[in-house]
C-alpha cells in the first residue's frame, strides 16, 4: 500500500468535527475517488494525508512509513498536490510554477527545464508559447492544467488532487480526463482525486469513496457501486448522472422523431 | 538672488554631505529595525498591534520636537548621534507598516500553494510572500525615504550638519536665497532617491537584472561619491608648522575648541567674534551653529560643546527652574554660582549688554497713543501683542499681564524674524522686541517701560564648559571681550545682518575693531 487512511478523525478548531473515522488504502498505480456533496469533508481529507492539517486523531501510512514521524516540509516534496482552484504563484511564470517542487528537491536546471516541457506537454499546453506567461494571461482552464502539470512535476508517486477537472468545459474537461488516464497507466502513479462529480468518479477511479457528513459511508470499485449501492446518498448520488443520461436520450429520440 | 550663490555652493559639499550622511544611514538603519519587526508581526498578531502603535505615536510627535528630546535622552549629547536615533524612529513606521499589510494581503491560498509545494515557512516567505509584498514594502520604503531627506533638514537645532543649516540660518538673518536654496537641494535630494528606489523596483519587477543592479548600484555609489567629494574637501587644510609652534607656545593643546549658538543673529555674530579671538590665540576651533536653547545649554554640560553665549534671565528660568526674578547683579551672582556648583560650568563674565524682551511700539504708535510705559497699555480699547511663541509660554507672560491687569490681548505668535516688520506695518500694536535688536534702532522702535519690574534681565554671559575651563589660555583669550559689548554696539552689529544685509563676518570685524580701539 502506498497510502493507508486509519481511522482518521480531524476536529477544527471550536469543535466542528469534519472528518469521522475515515478509513481507506490506496494501492500503487491505483487512483481512488473522494465523492460526496459539498462540505462533506473531502479537502480535510486529502490536507490530512499532506500534513498541511495535523489529524486530531488516527494514522496515515505513506509507503508504510508513519507521517506523523515524518518532517512535513519533505513529506510534501514527495508528494504531489493539485489545489481546489488553480493555487498558482502569481508572481512566477508558468515554468517558474512548474519548476517549484524540483528546485526544492535541488534538480539542476537543464533537468528541471525538460521537465517543464514534458509535464506542459502531458497536459496539452505548448510549451513554447505558455512557458513564459504569467497566471494571468492564462484561462481558467488553463490555469487548472498548469497546476495538474505542477503536481506531476516532480514525479511523485503518490499525487492528491483536490477537483483538478473543476472549471473545465465538457469537451476539454473529457480530453483531459482521458489524457489524464493515459498518463496514469503509462507513469503509474497513485492518485487521491476529490470531486462531488460521480460520472467523472465513476470513469476515472479503480475505486470510489463516498463521504458523507465526515464519513465514509461506501468504500468500493465502481462496479460494486454500480450493482449494490449501501447507503441512500449513494443511490442518489447514481441516480442523478443516470437521470442525465436518460433525460438526454429521451430528448435525442424526441428530436429525430421530429425530424 | 544669484548673487547670493557661490557663497551658498561653497557650503554645499558640507552641507549636503551631512545631510546625506545622516538621511542614507538613518532609512538604513530604520530599514534593518522595521523589516524584521514587520516579517515577525505579520505571522505574529500579538506582536503587530504594539509595534504599530509604538511606531505610530512615534510618527505624532513632530520630528522637530522627536530631535530635541533625543538631546536629553543621550545625555547631553549633540550631533549626529541624537539626529540618527530620532530619524531612525521616524523612518520605521512607513515601511513597519506597509510590510505588515504588504504580508498580511498576501492570498491564503497561495500561501497554502506553497506549503502544500514543499516550501519551509523560510523559502515561502523568501519565494512567494516578499516577492507579492514587495510592492507595498517598496512604497513604505520611498515613504520613508521621503520623510527622512525632509526632516533630516530639521537636525540642524541639535548640532547635526545638514542642509537645514540653509534654512534655519537664512530664516534668523533673512537671506531668502539660503531658506529657498536648502529647501530645493533637501527636496531635489529626497526626489532623486525616490527616483532611484523606483527605477531599481521596476527593474526588479520586469525581471531586467541588469536594471534593478544598474539602479542599485547608483543608490550605493551616488551617496557614497559625494560623501568622498565632502571627505576630501573638509580635510584640514595642511597646517605650517609656524601655527603650530604658535598654539603649543599658548597654551592650546590640538583639540579643538568648539563654539556653539543658538539660532539667532547675534548669536551668529558673538560665536564668530569669539571664534577669531581665539584663533587669534593659537587656537584651533570647531563651530556648532543653530542649537535649540535647552540643546545648546545641554551641550555645554556634556562637553559636547566648549563654549557659548547665554543669557542671565534664560539660564535663570529655564535651566534653574526659578520662577521671580530677580534684579540684575543678583541674578548675574546667582546664575554663575548655580552653574558652577552644579556643573562645574564657569560664567567667564558678562559681555556688557542685555538680550531682554522688552515691549515694543513704533514712535507713531507712542505719540498717538500716548504710551511710555506698560502700564500705560492697559487703559487702551484694544490691543494685540505679536511674540514668538516662545514667549507666550514663558513666565514673564503670565507676570507681565497679572503686574499691569493686560485682560483681553490679542496673542498673536510669530517667528522672531517677523515681528518687527509686523509692529512696523501695523499688523500688530505691540511686540516683544529683543533689546538688543538691529532693527529696534533702524524700525525707530520704543521701548516701553517696566516699572513692576515684570521683564527678567537678560544680561550677555560667556560660558565654559568644565573642560575648556580647565585650560586657562582659552580664558585669557576670551577676557578682552568682557564688558567690551555695550547694548549700542550689539544693535549696530546686530543691524548690519539684518538692516543692511551684510554678512555674519562683517559684522563680527565691526564688533572686534571697537574692541581694539578702546
Ligand atoms: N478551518 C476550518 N475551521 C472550521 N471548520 C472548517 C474549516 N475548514 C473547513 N471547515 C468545515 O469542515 C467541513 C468540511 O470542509 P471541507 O473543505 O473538507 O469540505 P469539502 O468536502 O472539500 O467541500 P467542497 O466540495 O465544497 O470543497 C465544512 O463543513 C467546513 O465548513
Ligand atoms: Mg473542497
Amino acid at each position: 500500500m502506498i497510502l493507508t487512511v486509519d481511522q482518521l478523525e480531524k476536529t477544527y478548531r471550536g469543535g466542528f468535527r469534519a472528518v469521522r473515522e475515515v478509513s481507506f488504502a490506496v494501492d500503487a498505480r491505483e487512483v481512488v475517488a473522494l465523492v460526496g456533496e459539498s462540505g462533506c469533508g473531502k479537502t480535510t481529507t486529502l490536507k490530512c494525508i499532506n500534513r498541511l492539517l495535523e489529524p486530531s486523531d488516527g494514522r496515515i501510512l505513506i509507503d508504510n512509513e508513519d507521517a506523523a514521524d515524518l518532517d512535513p516540509v519533505a513529506l510534501r516534496r514527495r508528494i504531489g498536490w493539485v489545489m481546489q482552484g488553480d493555487g498558482l504563484f502569481p508572481h512566477m511564470s508558468v515554468a517558474e510554477n512548474i519548476a517549484v517542487t524540483p528546485q526544492l528537491l535541488g534538480w539542476d536546471a537543464p533537468r528541471i527545464s525538460k521537465r517543464v516541457d514534458e509535464v506542459l506537454d502531458l497536459v496539452r499546453l505548448d510549451p513554447a508559447q505558455y512557458r513564459d506567461r504569467r497566471p494571468d494571461q492564462l484561462s481558467g482552464g488553463q490555469r487548472q492544467r498548469v497546476g495538474v502539470a505542477r503536481a506531476l512535476a516532480a514525479g511523485s508517486r503518490l499525487v492528491l488532487m483536490d477537483e483538478p477537472f473543476g472549471a473545465l468545459d465538457p469537451i476539454t474537461r473529457d480530453g483531459l480526463r482521458t489524457d489524464f488516464m493515459d498518463l496514469q497507466t503509462r507513469i503509474g502513479f497513485a492518485a487521491v482525486m476529490v470531486t462531488h462529480d460521480m460520472a467523472e468518479a465513476l470513469l476515472m477511479a479503480d475505486r470510489i469513496a463516498v463521504m458523507h457528513a465526515g464519513e465514509i459511508v461506501q468504500y468500493d470499485t465502481p462496479k460494486a457501486l454500480l450493482n449494490a449501492p449501501a447507503h441512500p446518498i449513494v443511490r442518489q448520488m447514481l441516480e442523478s448522472p443516470l437521470h442525465e443520461a436518460d433525460a438526454v436520450q429521451a430528448l435525442k429520440a424526441a428530436a429525430v422523431r421530429d425530424v | 538672488m544669484f548673487e547670493a550663490l557661490p557663497g551658498l555652493i561653497e557650503t554645499l559639499p558640507a552641507y549636503l554631505g551631512g545631510h546625506m550622511r545622516l538621511s542614507v544611514a538613518a532609512i538604513l538603519a530604520a530599514l534593518a529595525i522595521s523589516l524584521p519587526l514587520g516579517i515577525l508581526a505579520a505571522r505574529n498578531g500579538a506582536i503587530a498591534s504594539p509595534a504599530l502603535g509604538i511606531a505610530s505615536v512615534l510618527q505624532t510627535i513632530p520630528a522637530l520636537a522627536l530631535l530635541a528630546l533625543m538631546v536629553p535622552l543621550l545625555g547631553g549629547t549633540i550631533g549626529f548621534a541624537p539626529a540618527f536615533i530620532a530619524l531612525t524612529l521616524y523612518g520605521v513606521l512607513p515601511v513597519l507598516r506597509n510590510t505588515i499589510v504588504g504580508l498580511q494581503g498576501v492570498d491564503p491560498v497561495v500561501r497554502e500553494a506553497a506549503r502544500g509545494a514543499g516550501m519551509s515557512d523560510w523559502q515561502s516567505l523568501m519565494r512567494v510572500e516578499l516577492p507579492l509584498a514587495a510592492p507595498a514594502i517598496m512604497a513604505g520604503i520611498r515613504t520613508a525615504t521621503v520623510w527622512v531627506v525632509g526632516a533630516a533638514t530639521l537636525a540642524t537645532p541639535v548640532g547635526a550638519t545638514s542642509l537645514g543649516n540653509y534654512i534655519f540660518s537664512g530664516l534668523q538673518t533673512r537671506n531668502w536665497a539660503a531658506v529657498i536654496f536648502g529647501c530645493l537641494c533637501s527636496a531635489g535630494l529626497a526626489l532623486l532617491l525616490d527616483q532611484l528606489i523606483a527605477a531599481s523596483e521596476r527593474g526588479l519587477q520586469s525581471g531586467r537584472r541588469r536594471g534593478a543592479l544598474a539602479s542599485a548600484l547608483a543608490l550605493i555609489l551616488i551617496p557614497g561619491l559625494i560623501l568622498a567629494a565632502v571627505l576630501i574637501n573638509t580635510r584640514a587644510p595642511g597646517e605650517g608648522a609656524y601655527q603650530q609652534e604658535a598654539r603649543l607656545a599658548s597654551g592650546l593643546s590640538d583639540d579643538p575648541v568648539i563654539v556653539g549658538a543658538k539660532s539667532f543673529t547675534e548669536q551668529y555674530i558673538l560665536a564668530e567674534v569669539i571664534e577669531r579671538q581665539l584663533q587669534a590665540a593659537g587656537a584651533r576651533t570647531d563651530r556648532r551653529d543653530n542649537l535649540g536653547s535647552t540643546v545648546v545649554f545641554d551641550a555645554l554640560r556634556s562637553g559636547e560643546i566648549d563654549v557659548y553665549v547665554d543669557y542671565t534671565g534664560t539660564l535663570w528660568a529655564n535651566a534653574m527652574g526659578e520662577e521671580t526674578p530677580v534684579a540684575r547683579h543678583r541674578m548675574y551672582a546667582a546664575v554663575s554660582s548655580w552653574l558652577y556648583e552644579s556643573a562645574g560650568i564657569v560664567a567667564l563674565g558678562r559681555l556688557g549688554f542685555e538680550n531682554a524682551y522688552g515691549f515694543a511700539v513704533t514712535a507713531e504708535f507712542a505719540d498717538t497713543q500716548n504710551v511710555a510705559s506698560i502700564a500705560d497699555l492697559a487703559a487702551l480699547p484694544s490691543l494685540s501683542v505679536g511674540a514668538d511663541p516662545e514667549f507666550f509660554a514663558r513666565n514673564e507672560w503670565e507676570r507681565t499681564r497679572s503686574l499691569y491687569d493686560l485682560t483681553g490681548v490679542e496673542q498673536r505668535s510669530m517667528d522672531s524674524a517677523f515681528m518687527y516688520d509686523a509692529v512696523r506695518n501695523e499688523a500688530v500694536d505691540v511686540i516683544t522686541a529683543y533689546t538688543s535688536d538691529g532693527r529696534v534702532l533702524a524700525y525707530d522702535l520704543v521701548i516701553l517701560d517696566d516699572p513692576r519690574g515684570a521683564l527678567p534681565p537678560y544680561d550677555a554671559v560667556i560660558l565654559l564648559s568644565a573642560e575648556a575651563a580647565r585650560r586657562p589660555a582659552v580664558a585669557r583669550a576670551l577676557e578682552p571681550l568682557i564688558g567690551a559689548v555695550d547694548a549700542d554696539l550689539m544693535r549696530e552689529a546686530n543691524a548690519v545682518v539684518e538692516v543692511e544685509r551684510g554678512s555674519v563676518s562683517q559684522a563680527a570685524t565691526l564688533i572686534l575693531e571697537r574692541i581694539e580701539a578702546q
